[in-house]
C-alpha cells in the first residue's frame, strides 16, 4: 500500500515536469490554453500532496485515540504507531520523506498530548479524514487501528466501539472491514471464553434474532475453517482454531 | 496373478484391505495378526524402525522421545518429530509404516500389483502430494489415491448389493481428522456432491480434552501440577472409550482418585462437535439438498463410537446413523474395491472383475482453484485479489475460462499464480499458491488487453492450466499434478528396516 502512494506521488511528479516542460514550449509559443493547462496541473499535484501530508497525519491521530481509548497508551501500542510511521516514511519518494517524518511525528505527539487531557476530538478527526481522504487512506485508517487493538495482546470493549464508529463514520465497505478484521484476528491471542467482546469481534450486531446470529456463525465457521487448511504452522493457525473454537462455543448458546 | 489392495492410512491406525477369490473385500491381517496397525514409529538400536503395536506401547508410556505418532496431520508441511536423538518428516514417517503394511499384505498375499491410499477429503494439495511421496518411497505401486468419505461409501454400496439409490451421508469421523461427503448412490454409481472436512479434529483432540479435565482436577485437589508420565495419552484413549460405556471413570494419578463423568467430558468436546455440526449443515447445502433429502448416514471411524458424536448426527440429520461395518475398516475395505476398479483389471479374476467394473465413481474438486489479479472494481481502491476459477465441489473432468485483463499501457509481462484455498477465498493472504510464473507481451499495447485462462482438472487428478494473451497468440501452459508424480520424498528406508 504505501509502495501505491509512493507511485501516486511520483505520477504527479512527472506530470509536473511534463506540464512545466510544455509551459515552456507553449510559453515561447505564445499558447495561452497550454499555460492554462501547467498551470492547472501543478494546483492537483499540489493538492493531492496536501491532501496526502494531512491523511497521514490524521490516520496517526485515530492509531493514537484506539490507543489511548482505554485511558492509558500500552508500550506497545506505541510501538505500533511508530513502527506505522517508520514504514510509511521509508515508502515515500525521498524529496518528501523528511517533511512526512516530521508531519507524522508532530501528528503522534500532539495527538497523545491532546488525548491525555481529553481534547482529542473523534468527530471532527472522522470529518477532516473525509473531507481529505481516499478510499485507500480509510481504509489505512481501520488497519492502523486494529493493528493497536491487537498489539496488547487484549480487547477492549472501549478499543471496539471505536473500530465500531470508526468504520460507520468513514463510511467503509463491510467487505473491506471484513477484510482488515481477519487479517487482524489471526494475530490475535483471543481467550476462547465467550463474552459480549467475543461476539463483537465476530461481527454479531446486537439487535441480531437467533437465526439471523446462527446464519452469521455458519458463514464465519466455514470461512475459517476454510483458513485452517492454508494457514502456515504457528501462530495464525493456532489463532485461527480458537476461532473455530470460539465459534462453536457460540453455536451451543443460540442452539 | 497378484492382488490389489487398498490402505487407510490413518492417523492413529492403518487397515489395509484386498478382494478375496469371489470379488469381495476383505481386511488383511498384519503380522501381528490384528487387523488394524497403530500408525506409531520408534527407533529400535540406531538404525532399525519398529512399526505397529510395540511402538504404540512405547509411545503411550514414554514421556521422552521414543516414538512418533499422529504425523499425518501435518503431513504437507515442515513440522519435524523427534525420535531419540533424530527428526523425521511426516512423509519419512509415513514411508515407514506404509513400507511395515506392504511388507505384510505381501506376506499374505503374495506380489501386489496395484494399490490405493486414502486420504481426507480436506487435505490439502501438498499433503496429497507428500502421501503419495511417501507410498512411492514405501515400494508401493500407486496411481490413485481415494477420498476416504468415498472409500467408505463404495463399500457401503458394495455391500448393500447395488440395491442404495438415493443421496447419503458419509460421517467420517478417527482419530485426527474429519470429513462429511454428500454422495449420490444408484446402485454402483457413486457420484460426490459435496464434501468438506476439519482438518484438526478427531480422537486425538478428545483425548487431549480429556488430560485437561484430569490435570485440572489433580490441580484442584493437590495444589501440583499434573506430570506428563501420571497420566498417559494412552491412559487418556483408553478411558476416553470406557466413556463410551460407562458413566464415569475413575483415574488413580499419584495418591490421588480422580473422577471424570461422561456429562464433563462431553461437556469439553462439546464446542467440537457443533463445529462438526456446522460443516454438516454446510456440506448439505453445498449439495444443494435439505436434511430431508438424506437417505442414510454411514459412520466411518473409531471416534463415531462416542454418544455425543451419534447424538449430534441424530440432532443435524434427524435419524440414526448406520454402521453395519466395523467403523475401523470401512475406509479401507472401499480402497481395496477401488484399487481393483481403477487398476488393471487383466490381473484380476473374472469373479473380481465382475464386483468392480461395473462401478462409476464421479468426484468432485475438494478445493478452490484460482489465481491472483487487480481488482479494479466497486469504491475500492485497486487490490490484488484471489479470483477462484473452479469452485470446490466442481464435477471432475471439468474445465473452466476466464478472462483478465492487462492494466498498464505497454504491460509487457504478466506475473501468473495458480492458487489453491478451501473456501471461496478473496483474500491473497489465505490461499496457497501452488505455481508462479510468467506470460511475455507484446510491448507498444494500450491497458486492457484480454487475458484467456483456462483450468482443466482430469480424472486421474491432474490440471491442464493455459495463459493465452488473446490478441497475439502468446501462451503459457502449466500441467499441475494434483498428485505429484515427482514429489520429493525418502528415497531409501531399507537400512532402518526390522527383519
Amino acid at each position: 500500500m504505501g509502495g501505491l502512494i509512493g507511485t501516486i506521488v511520483v505520477f504527479f511528479v512527472i506530470k509536473l515536469i511534463y506540464a512545466a516542460i510544455k509551459a515552456a514550449i507553449a510559453s515561447s509559443n505564445n499558447n495561452s490554453t497550454e499555460v492554462s493547462n501547467a498551470k492547472n496541473y501543478q494546483r492537483e499535484y499540489s493538492k493531492a500532496l496536501s491532501d496526502y501530508k494531512k491523511s497521514m497525519g490524521l490516520i496517526v491521530q485515530f492509531g493514537v485515540f484506539t490507543a489511548m481509548s482505554d485511558g492509558a497508551m500500552d508500550q506497545s501500542e506505541a510501538t505500533v504507531i511508530k513502527g506505522w510511521i517508520q514504514k510509511t516514511v521509508s515508502s515515500i519518494n525521498q524529496d518528501h520523506s523528511a517533511d512526512i517524518k516530521l508531519i507524522l511525528n508532530l501528528a503522534f505527539k500532539n495527538a497523545f498530548e491532546k488525548a491525555r487531557v481529553g481534547e482529542l476530538n473523534f468527530t471532527n478527526l472522522i470529518s477532516e479524514l473525509n473531507e481529505v481522504g481516499n478510499s485507500t487512506f480509510k481504509s489505512q485508517a481501520l488497519e492502523l487501528a486494529f493493528a493497536v487493538l491487537s498489539a496488547d495482546g487484549k480487547i477492549e470493549n472501549s478499543e471496539l466501539k471505536v473500530i465500531d464508529n470508526l468504520v460507520r463514520g468513514l463510511g467503509l465497505d463491510p467487505k473491506e472491514v471484513s477484510r482488515i478484521r481477519d487479517q487482524q484476528l489471526i494475530l490475535l491471542n483471543i481467550s476462547t471464553s465467550t463474552s459480549s467482546t467475543t461476539e463483537s469481534i465476530l461481527g454479531i450486531q446486537p439487535g441480531w434474532d437467533k437465526e439471523a446470529t446462527r446464519k452469521h456463525l455458519q458463514l464465519e465457521f466455514q470461512k475459517w475453517n476454510g483458513r485452517l487448511s492454508t494457514l502456515a504452522e504457528g501462530e495464525g493457525r493456532k489463532n485461527a482454531q480458537k476461532m473455530l473454537d470460539i465459534i462453536g462455543t457460540l453455536r451451543q448458546k443460540y442452539d | 496373478m497378484g492382488a490389489v489392495i487398498g490402505i487407510d492410512l490413518g492417523t492413529t491406525f492403518c487397515a489395509v484391505a484386498t478382494l478375496d477369490e469371489t470379488g469381495r473385500p476383505i481386511i488383511v491381517h498384519n503380522q501381528e495378526g490384528q487387523n488394524i496397525t497403530p500408525s506409531c514409529v520408534a527407533l529400535d538400536g540406531p538404525n532399525s524402525i519398529l512399526v505397529g503395536e510395540v511402538s504404540r506401547r512405547i509411545w503411550t508410556t514414554s514421556t521422552k522421545n521414543r516414538a512418533a505418532a499422529r504425523f499425518k496431520r501435518d503431513m504437507g508441511t515442515s513440522v519435524t518429530y523427534q525420535i531419540e536423538d533424530k527428526h523425521f518428516t511426516p512423509t519419512e514417517l509415513s514411508t515407514f509404516v506404509l513400507k511395515k503394511l506392504l511388507k505384510d499384505a505381501t506376506t499374505s498375499l503374495g506380489q501386489i500389483h496395484d494399490a490405493v491410499v486414502t486420504i481426507p477429503a480436506n487435505f490439502s494439495n501438498e499433503a496429497r502430494e507428500a502421501t503419495m511421496a511417501a507410498a512411492k518411497a514405501a515400494g508401493l505401486n500407486i496411481s490413485y489415491i481415494i477420498n476416504e468419505p468415498t472409500a467408505a461409501a463404495l463399500y457401503y454400496s458394495f455391500k448393500s448389493g447395488q440395491d442404495m439409490h438415493g443421496n447419503y451421508v458419509v460421517y467420517d469421523l478417527g482419530g485426527g481428522t474429519f470429513d462429511v461427503s454428500v454422495i449420490k448412490v444408484d446402485g454402483q454409481n457413486i457420484e460426490v456432491l459435496a464434501t468438506n472436512g476439519i482438518i484438526r479434529l478427531g480422537g486425538i483432540d478428545f483425548d487431549e480434552a480429556l488430560q485437561a479435565i484430569v490435570a485440572k482436577k489433580f490441580k484442584e485437589v493437590s495444589g501440583k501440577e499434573l506430570e506428563a508420565n501420571q497420566y498417559s495419552r494412552g491412559q487418556a484413549e483408553d478411558d476416553k472409550k470406557s466413556l463410551s460405556i460407562r458413566k464415569s471413570v475413575t483415574v488413580d494419578v499419584g495418591f490421588q482418585a480422580i473422577t471424570v463423568t461422561r456429562e464433563e467430558f462431553e461437556q469439553s468436546i462439546s464446542s467440537r462437535i457443533a463445529q462438526a455440526e456446522m460443516l454438516c449443515e454446510a456440506t448439505i447445502a453445498d449439495a444443494k439438498l435439505l436434511r430431508t433429502d438424506i437417505s442414510e448416514v454411514f459412520l466411518a471411524g473409531g471416534s463415531t463410537r462416542l454418544p455425543i458424536v451419534r447424538e449430534s448426527i441424530n440432532r443435524v440429520f434427524g435419524m440414526e446413523p448406520t454402521s453395519t461395518v466395523n467403523v475401523d475398516e470401512v475406509v479401507a475395505l472401499g480402497a481395496a474395491l477401488y484399487a481393483a476398479y481403477k487398476g488393471n483389471q487383466s490381473k484380476l479374476t473374472p469373479v473380481q472383475r465382475g464386483s468392480v467394473n461395473q462401478i462409476q465413481v464421479i468426484e468432485s474438486t475438494s478445493m478452490c482453484y484460482g489465481t491472483l489479479a487487480m481488482n479494479n472494481s466497486g469504491t475500492l481502491a485497486a487490490r490484488m485479489e484471489n479470483s477462484v476459477i473452479i469452485t470446490k465441489g466442481t464435477r471432475i473432468p471439468c474445465s473452466v475460462t476466464e478472462i483478465f485483463y492487462t492494466q498498464a499501457d505497454g504491460q509487457t509481462v504478466v506475473g501468473l499464480e495458480i492458487t489453491e484455498s478451501t473456501a471461496n477465498e478473496t483474500d491473497p493472504a489465505f490461499v496457497k499458491i501452488l505455481w508462479r510464473g510468467t506470460l511475455e507481451l507484446p510491448g507498444g499495447r494500450p491497458m486492457n488487453q484480454p487475458i484467456s485462462v483456462t483450468y482443466s482438472y482430469d480424472e486421474n487428478q491432474i490440471m491442464h492450466c493455459s495463459f493465452v494473451d488473446v490478441t497475439s497468440g502468446r501462451k503459457t501452459e502449466v500441467q499441475k499434478s494434483i498428485i505429484s508424480q515427482g514429489a520429493e520424498g525418502v528415497t531409501s528406508v531399507d537400512q532402518f528396516l526390522v527383519e
